[in-house]
């Protein structure tokens, strides 16, 4: 598959065009898979974030403690799917072989370069334009395969840390009560419950999110994951699905009124051993409340973000064809 | 059946097997090789005498679950559906649906309809009114294939996963555990001039006295009204639901369906939901020994093969 310039800008520019009039959720996932190959899209990298005024609220009192309301990530390169550079711990090898996947739709976050001859370019824009792509990942598994796999693929849960992958797609919603803090991922409309001050319980049925008991630390709310299925992505440019012991940390830090930073670190005894992978960041922007409103009805990125299988397929499918007619 | 909806948590399976249950040429037979209805109320006793604890009416927040009782039913609305326009049966019919309609032809006509909740001792309905076929295991039901569920079908099986609602002054987010879905209602606010229609529509609230009275139009019409009635809603659908806590521990939810492109001016009333609060310590608790209080995600992978393994196990019958 080969894509000109203009052919992909087309291509982008269908998809998007189709985004923002059906809401379709998954015309976005496959924007992101022909995103990597992609000139710079000029409205997809000015990002709904950007529209969001750099208040001076940034410097108003604020709870530490209270994460409560919407919060959006911005197009940044912190918040890029490439912006870690903390290698991936060795796979073991139970891991090569029960984990990786036969191919990946996106870029890898390293490997064999396509054209070795140029360096690596993770600017860390979704837009791909001067991007040297990772033609494999470390391990060999194919990248930038359009029927290959990616979070939410067939409208299947995305899961955590996956569902960070494009924090400017949409919200982050959390409320809070003493016990519970829920997490709302407004992208594929899955949700997340963290119970406070809590143990795992001892016998736990494996499912796609996972356990999650969190507590806080000083100013930081540390919540440790377990108990997944196994059969999510661990994130689009990992080219193996975590295992069913794959133990998420993450550390959720309101810095001041306006930013919501979350560190997150990813063990799997079973890809891994008793490595861990670090180095994973994103930032967040607080959404004040009339805004959510007003955009709601203004913005693809605050709608109906639901993922029908069946929009899913038919968009799929158009998207393949489009793509070997280039 | 039992132990693979225990470990796979398949959300669809319920629906699945709903529909086999309904739609075997035996269904008492198929009933009794199960080990126990999935349906039983697994909350445990409930606490006591909480019901007369003060509350403040306007406050919603926290978990309620519907009880597996009769008027909780699909079956229980007994008002008739208003006669379907021209442009409906031609438009809104399905070719068939997966469960019992409300009403319609009897399979057996010398047995009158038993709209009790056990599925064993019912007589069923071999068509709705307008007679599209029920009891069809391939037939429509909501939320097939993992397609979205939406309200007022969300309300089906509130015996299924809780509902969950978080509040704030400008708007509450209901949270239907069964296959995850949730909608937002904007407090004191209109609906847009101009909307995209979506599969939840879009939802204004405000309070009337100690109800509140939530109203939702801008349907994509591709959801259905509920799995017993033989055609979807289309996209001039209107749902008002106003609900009413009633008491600390209950809360009643009362529909009115309206349809201009269906029923013309008419409405569909008659539609409740009764439901309990749980206690946050019993969430927790039955978060880890029932199902439903868990993870009910429709995954489409696990709904496709759960399907296939009913309809298997159906023609073998």
């Amino acid at each position: 598959m080969k894509f000109t310039d203009q052919a992909t800008r087309s291509v982008f520019v269908g998809l998007l065009k189709i985004a923002m009039r059906k809401h379709f959720v998954l015309s976005v996932i496959a924007l992101s898979i022909v995103a990597p190959f992609a000139s710079v899209p000029p409205l997809l990298a000015q990002g709904a974030a950007q529209n969001i005024p750099k208040s001076a609220a940034a410097n108003l009192p604020f709870d530490p403690h209270d994460l409560s309301g919407d919060w959006i990530g911005e197009n940044t390169a912190e918040n890029s799917r490439w912006a870690n550079k903390t290698p991936e711990p060795p796979l073991t090898e139970w891991g090569k072989q029960n984990l990786l996947y036969k191919s990946i739709t996106h870029d890898a976050l390293s490997g064999t370069l396509r054209d070795p001859n140029k360096p690596p370019n993770d600017k860390g824009s979704v837009s791909g334009g001067d991007r040297n792509f990772y033609a494999t990942d470390p391990n060999g598994v194919p990248a930038n395969d359009p029927a290959g796999m990616y979070p939410g693929k067939n409208c299947e849960p995305l899961a955590a840390p996956a569902m960070f992958d494009i924090p400017f797609l949409t919200l982050l919603t959390i409320f809070e009560t003493k016990e519970q803090i829920y997490l709302l991922n407004n992208f594929q409309r899955e949700w997340r419950i963290f119970w406070l001050n809590r143990e795992h319980p001892k016998d736990i049925d494996p499912t796609f999110e996972g356990d999650s008991v969190g507590h806080w630390e000083g100013n930081t709310l540390v919540v440790d994951t377990i108990g997944f299925n196994g059969r999510t992505a661990i994130s689009g440019e990992v080219g193996h699905a975590k295992s069913d012991a794959f133990h998420l940390i993450e550390r959720f830090t309101r810095v001041d009124h306006d930013d919501l930073m979350i560190d997150m670190t990813y063990a799997d005894p079973k890809a891994w051993g008793d490595k861990v992978w670090t180095g994973f960041h994103k930032h967040y922007k607080y959404v004040p409340i009339e805004k959510v409103h007003d955009m709601t009805y203004k913005s693809d990125y605050f709608t109906e973000w639901i993922c029908s299988p069946q929009d899913n397929k038919a968009f799929d499918q158009r998207v393949t064809d489009l793509a070997t007619k280039h | 059946m039992r132990n693979f909806k225990l470990r796979t948590r398949v959300a669809g399976s319920i629906f699945a097997l709903a529909t086999v249950l309904l739609s075997a040429p035996h269904p008492s037979g198929f009933a009794q090789s199960q080990p126990a209805s999935p349906y039983i109320d697994k909350t445990g006793p409930r606490p006591a005498g909480t019901a007369n604890l003060p509350f403040d009416p306007h406050d919603f927040t926290g978990d309620w679950y519907g009880d597996r009782v009769s008027r909780n039913s699909r079956w229980a609305n007994k008002t008739p559906e208003p006669p379907l326009t021209d442009w409906a049966k031609e438009h809104l019919l399905y070719k068939s649906i997966s469960h019992d309609a409300l009403a319609g032809t009897l399979r057996d006509p010398k047995n009158p309809p038993n709209e009790s909740l056990d599925d064993s001792a019912r007589a069923y309905y071999a068509t709705d009114l307008y007679g599209v076929i029920a009891n069809d295991p391939f037939g429509m039901y909501p939320g097939k294939d993992c397609e979205p569920h939406a309200a007022p079908a969300m309300y089906d099986v509130p015996y299924l996963g809780v509902l969950t609602f978080f509040m704030s002054p400008e708007r509450i987010v209901q949270l239907n555990n069964h296959q995850r879905e949730w909608r937002i209602f904007w407090l004191n606010q209109n609906h847009p001039k101009e909307m995209d229609p979506t599969f939840e529509g879009d939802s204004v609230a405000h309070w009337e006295g100690n109800t509140l009275v939530v109203d939702t139009i801008g349907y994509n019409g591709r959801s259905m009204i509920t799995g017993v009635v033989g055609h979807s809603m289309s996209d001039a659908f209107r749902l008002v639901e106003r609900y009413t806590r009633v008491d600390h521990d209950n809360m009643v939810i009362d529909m009115t369906y309206y349809d201009p492109k269906a029923w013309g001016d008419k409405a569909w009333t008659g539609f409740h939901r009764y439901y309990r609060l749980v206690p946050i310590q019993q969430v927790h608790d039955l978060n880890y020994k029932s199902d439903s209080f868990t993870e009910w995600i429709c995954s489409p992978e696990d709904n496709l093969k759960f399907d296939q393994k009913l309809i298997e196990r159906y023609k073998k019958q």
